[in-house]
């Protein structure tokens, strides 16, 4: 039981360190790894938004190292 | 292909896909409501809710495994491939309803925090009839998400080609912890069978058309790679090869797609820089070959997609004595002009 706790704080803590992250990256991050990126719409923005929040550890190495 | 992302690349073939997507999916909820209103007047909204999205969203889930078979058995079907995505993100957020609906109902009207009571209300995980299946479906709808959330071609193009693909191919692992869901909640919650011969079926069709499909891509005809590298091998005759089309050729480890058009010839590697899709599958429209996947296109003489979009593939010399086509297998890099051969 407390394993599944456990696992459940973990998954809370990396969604939420994720949406954090997401918030920065949708409306700047992206821009730089990606020139594409740079001038874009709100409604795309958004649309990265969730993926963002999901892959924040691989997305924040990607912008550390560019 | 773009330069600028847009949230949505809309044209009117989409729009027309949407539409009837969206139809058929009201259209659906619609009857399945009213039939159980009919037969089961006791049923609670909140049930209603949770199995006609659930049903929709497996019903879906079903199609969009089975549009990738189907157009590669059948050309004709590509039109329904190239809006896929919309698809699937649409069923990914049926499937959410019925998730959050399911959360709602059975786990957050109790003091235990909804995702504890999820994997704690029901231990019976050494139990094969008394799983707790809302766990697997709970699992599949976090894959579902991973794939409906990097759906757009950024994340195509940012997590490359071959990471993107690998996650999208998780879709089997949902799918098979879907069947299990459903298998699992029929066998717990219901007395008949009708759901669980349905489900039968949909996997048979599932398994039997990916079979039937990976079986003919294993007869695209297939030459040795000769001792020099500069040797030609012989392909076919140049009238085996039909107007705006290809015909795909392995020589050694390269997958050759040679196409005929305005009276010539020009041979590109057969696989498109977007999602590995066949492009010898494809035809010419517009001066260029187009992938059949999702519309991306390369210039047949050098392999490029016409300007401002970035995309290369590798072309390959070619040469026809008499009617016979023969392809030099060793490729040129990418986006590198080649003289397309003139036929009579």
């Amino acid at each position: 039981m407390d394993i599944v706790n456990n696992l459940i704080s973990f998954f809370l803590l990396y969604f939420a360190i994720g949406f954090l992250f997401a918030l920065y990256f949708a409306f700047k991050g992206a821009g730089k790894i990606d020139e594409g990126a740079k001038e874009v719409t709100l409604t795309f923005r958004l649309l990265i938004f969730p993926a963002s929040i999901a892959l924040w550890p691989f997305l924040l190495k990607k912008v550390m190292t560019k | 292909m773009a330069v600028n992302y847009s949230a949505v690349l809309w044209n009117r073939q989409k729009k027309i896909y949407d539409r009837i997507m969206l139809g058929l999916i009201g259209l659906y909820l619609v009857l399945f409501i009213l039939l159980n209103v009919l037969f089961f007047p006791e049923i609670t909204a909140e049930t209603l809710i949770i199995r006609a999205t659930g049903s929709c969203a497996i019903i879906m889930l079903h199609i969009i495994l089975l549009i990738g078979p189907i157009c590669r058995l059948n050309s004709k079907y590509l039109p329904i491939l190239y809006n896929r995505r919309h698809l699937g993100v649409t069923m990914f957020i049926i499937a959410l309803i019925h998730g959050l609906f399911s959360m709602i109902q059975f786990h957050a009207l109790g003091d235990m925090n909804p995702l504890s009571s999820l994997f704690l209300s029901n231990t019976h995980y050494g139990s094969l009839v008394n799983f707790p299946f809302q766990t697997l479906g709970f699992f599949a709808l976090l894959i579902l998400f991973l794939m409906a959330a990097t759906s757009h071609d950024f994340w195509l193009n940012n997590l490359s080609p071959k990471i993107w693909k690998s996650l999208h191919m998780l879709v089997y692992v949902a799918y098979a912890l879907l069947i299990m869901h459903v298998v699992l909640g029929v066998i717990q919650l219901e007395k008949s069978s009708v759901y669980i011969v349905l489900l039968g079926i949909g996997l048979f069709c599932v398994i039997g058309l990916h079979l039937v499909a990976a079986f003919k891509e294993k007869r695209v005809e297939f030459r040795p790679q000769k001792d020099s590298a500069d040797d030609f091998v012989e392909v076919c005759d140049v009238n085996e090869i039909d107007e705006n089309r290809a015909k795909v050729i392995l020589v050694g480890d390269e997958n050759i797609a040679i196409f005929k058009y305005e009276g010539k010839l020009s041979a590109v590697h057969n696989v498109c820089k977007h999602q590995n899709g066949p492009l010898g599958e494809g035809k010419i429209v517009d001066g260029c070959i187009t992938c059949p996947w999702h519309g991306y296109q390369y210039l047949p003489e050098n392999g490029q997609s016409p300007p401002p979009f970035k995309e290369k593939v590798c072309t390959y010399d070619l040469k026809v004595v008499g009617s016979k086509v023969f392809v030099n297998p060793k490729p040129h890099a990418e986006g590198t002009a080649v003289e397309p051969v003139k036929i009579t």
